[in-house]
């Protein structure tokens, strides 16, 4: 029996008449770099913003790290992910430590920590520079240190790559891959490109309009002669 | 054409904004008020002189702020979207300025319109003889018209030009002030000279107040358009500055690129998270700058009175905390609840806040900085009146409930924090919470004058100030402000308990 850190069931979110989520069954095993996929608006930040009880479902429940998520139990679930959900968010006045040392004070942690943090995303030489002075590659580099500090349990990012040049994909990609071994967690990185995912997951969820359509190891989505980016397309083209 | 098509484009942007909805909000503010203070004087032979007075007065009091509110939301919509860079490549800063520039001289003319014809209402309504003349009614709305597009002139630049928008809604504010103000000094061209003053200054009707018999009556006199001259070429002189400084606009980096020193190690500030947070803002001075303001101010107005202000100290003490308790106080709170709700609602930091905090300790964190700097400002006023007292040379001595006053006072300002703390988390604009502490403190006025002293957090505060001499009841006091403190307070957690978090808005 397989143990999962995420288990949504028959998840479902709507905006005015239309589902942005609809029965959505989903589960990310212990330990897996999970990749989720999807052309844009597909759903995967909305699944994502469920997943963290940051907005209230329409019907169905999410399961995580063990526990069912509602209002009474988000915060003691949250304590143990790390998230970068949408763009990365920021205080544009403070410098780059200084948006680290507001994450370090509600994690409780400490100077060592932002310390690393900085470091683990090469911003330690710019971390006296406001953040509104950073380049979009550099918010987000800020965006996944935040999400990293104290080592969670669970670190959820949605595409972590955005707006990053050649060598930081590169840089982040590495970063990505090593998480499960040096933290022991598991990571969910979403992203509408397969080629991106299948360098770092071992496990894909793959959704559209919505609704889940694939969920399994990558290696059997990598079956027959087509190449992942052609099953990736059948997969989501228009019906 | 080009102007047709340039408006009807504004006038899609401006879709779904809901700015008229401003401009009915006053009206029927004002409405309120009338109907409030006259329904008494049913019938009044003189009812439309008094419908013309009290009119212009209200107006300079509204007016300016919701103006200068108006004017900016028109642009902020821009900024926002940091929508100017694309926009400076299909048209001119001048067309987009003058565009909005028209959009809001017919919105301001759709405001005149809406007030003259609620007073009309008002004065069928109060059973009051509409026995005036036609030309009172366009001389009237000649005026306001002239002197809210004068406002309006200087609102544009204020609100194109600056990124941020509390410089603009803190010139309508100190406006409004000054209109208010300068209406009750003897007329003189100073006021004239000062748009804000000429809704007062364009009157045609006066009132003639007797001290002794306590009986006013009201004087019809000539229409003066000298006010209305003066804010034409106030109008001429403001647009030429708008072209001059269009002709030297451009979408520049918002910031310059400095890089800060280096330093070596990295030390955690001891600050708390909340006050880290509101590093470099603007919203700490007004603590500190208009309590002097209030107690300058103050002092002169006592010293200017001094015959008939005999009780020393306490009356120093009523005219120090006069303007602070309708006018400053709520606005300040109104303005620091904003600021330090404005960073999270700012792109995605809701995600983190709500991913690391729980909805209690937010807005207990969010709270309390609003508390404590807002008690600081208490006792810096406390401070400021000594000070001042000793520079008159106050004779007697102090108010025995003086340390009550400021127990109590600084309690009661919790819960016009409280209140402020919930509206800025509900409404994500920065502008209206504003407006809102803006009316509430007149509004807080209002209830003093009508005895409902515990209805309003603003009226507990001006109660527990003692700035009428209305001794507050303990229990009722401490009951009211407490059940007020902690409604607010738990209606916004069960908000950000229940709500979706919205981002990037």
């Amino acid at each position: 029996m397989k143990e999962y850190v995420i288990e949504t069931v028959n998840l479902c979110k709507k905006s005015g008449e239309k589902y942005r989520v609809k029965d959505l069954n989903l589960a990310v095993p212990k330990g897996a770099t999970y990749g989720f996929l999807g052309p844009n608006g597909a759903g995967k930040t909305t699944t994502m913003k469920l997943m963290l009880g940051l907005i209230k479902p329409d019907g169905g429940s999410v399961e995580i790290l063990g526990k069912v998520m509602k209002p009474s139990t988000r915060f003691m679930i949250n304590k143990r992910t790390g998230s970068l959900i949408e763009s990365p968010g920021f205080y544009g006045h403070l410098t780059g430590q200084e948006n680290l040392e507001i994450i370090a004070k509600y994690k409780n942690l400490g100077a060592r920590d932002v310390e690393e943090a900085l470091k683990t995303v090469n911003l330690y030489e710019r971390k006296d520079d406001k953040v509104k002075k950073y380049s979009l590659g550099m918010k987000q580099r800020l965006g996944i240190a935040m999400a990293l500090m104290g080592k969670p349990e669970l670190i959820i990012l949605d595409e972590p790559t955005n707006g990053l040049d050649p060598a930081g994909i590169n840089e982040i990609r590495k970063l990505i891959k090593s998480i499960p071994e040096k933290f022991g967690s598991t990571v969910i990185i979403s992203s509408h490109l397969l080629s991106e995912v299948e360098q770092m997951a071992d496990y894909v969820g793959i959704i559209n309009k919505g609704q889940m359509i694939y969920e399994g190891p990558l290696a059997e989505l990598e079956r027959g002669d087509a190449t992942l980016e052609e099953v990736f397309l059948e997969m989501t083209k228009e019906a | 054409m080009n102007l047709i098509k340039d408006y009807s484009i504004e006038i899609n942007k401006q879709k779904r904004r809901k700015n008229l909805l401003l401009f009915i909000g006053v009206v029927l503010a004002e409405m309120f008020f009338v109907f409030g203070n006259y329904s008494k004087q049913r019938g009044l032979e003189d009812g439309w002189m008094l419908m013309f007075y009290n009119m212009p007065i209200m107006n300079s009091l509204f007016l300016p702020v919701v103006v200068g509110g108006f004017a900016s939301r028109l642009m902020d919509l821009e900024h926002k979207g940091d929508m100017l860079k694309c926009l400076y490549t299909f048209t001119t800063p001048a067309r987009l300025f003058f565009t909005k520039y028209i959009y809001g001289a017919l919105s301001i003319l759709a405001l005149v319109v809406m007030q003259c014809a609620s007073m009309v209402l008002m004065m069928n309504m109060l059973d009051f003889p509409r026995n005036f003349g036609m030309t009172h009614m366009l001389f009237y709305g000649m005026a306001t018209f002239v002197t809210c597009m004068t406002l309006f002139s200087i609102h544009m630049i204020l609100s194109f030009f600056h990124k941020n928008q509390a410089l603009g809604i803190s010139v309508g504010i100190l406006g409004s002030f000054l209109g208010l103000f300068s209406a009750y000094l003897p007329e003189s061209v100073f006021q004239k000279l000062l748009p804000w003053g000429t809704f007062a200054t364009s009157l045609f009707i006066r009132l003639d107040w007797d001290r002794e018999t306590r009986e006013s009556a009201w004087i019809l006199e000539k229409f003066d358009f000298s006010s209305t001259l003066i804010n034409i070429g106030w109008i001429a002189i403001l647009i030429i500055v708008s072209l001059v400084m269009l002709n030297n606009t451009g979408v520049e980096e918002s910031e310059r690129r400095e890089y800060a020193k280096h330093t070596g190690s990295v030390r955690i500030h001891r600050r708390p998270v909340e006050l880290m947070k509101l590093k470099g803002s603007p919203a700490w001075y007004a603590f500190i700058i208009v309590p002097v303001l209030s107690a300058v101010i103050g002092t002169f107005n006592y010293l200017g009175n001094i015959e008939i202000l005999t009780d020393g100290w306490y009356s120093l003490w009523t005219q120090h905390t006069l303007f602070t308790c309708y006018f400053f106080m709520p606005v300040i709170i109104g303005i620091f609840a904003g600021c330090i709700w404005r960073v999270e609602h700012a792109g995605t930091n809701m995600n983190i806040l709500m991913t690391h905090e729980t909805p209690l300790r937010i807005v207990l964190g969010k709270f309390g900085a609003t508390c404590a700097i807002t008690s600081l400002s208490i006792l810096w006023i406390a401070a400021l009146y000594l000070f001042a007292g000793k520079v008159v040379k106050m004779e007697g001595e102090l108010p025995k409930g003086l340390i009550g006053w400021l127990i109590m006072g600084i309690v009661g300002a919790w819960a016009i924090c409280a209140f402020q703390i919930f509206i800025s988390l509900i409404i994500r604009n920065f502008i209206i919470p504003v407006i809102i502490a803006f009316l509430g403190g007149i509004a807080g006025l209002g209830c003093m004058a009508k005895g409902f002293y515990y209805l309003t957090p603003y009226s507990l505060f001006d109660l527990a100030m003692n700035q009428r001499d209305y001794s507050a009841e303990g229990f009722c006091f401490v009951f009211s402000t407490a059940l007020c403190i902690a409604l607010f307070l738990v209606l916004s957690i069960v908000y950000l308990r229940r709500h979706d978090v919205r981002t990037n808005e």
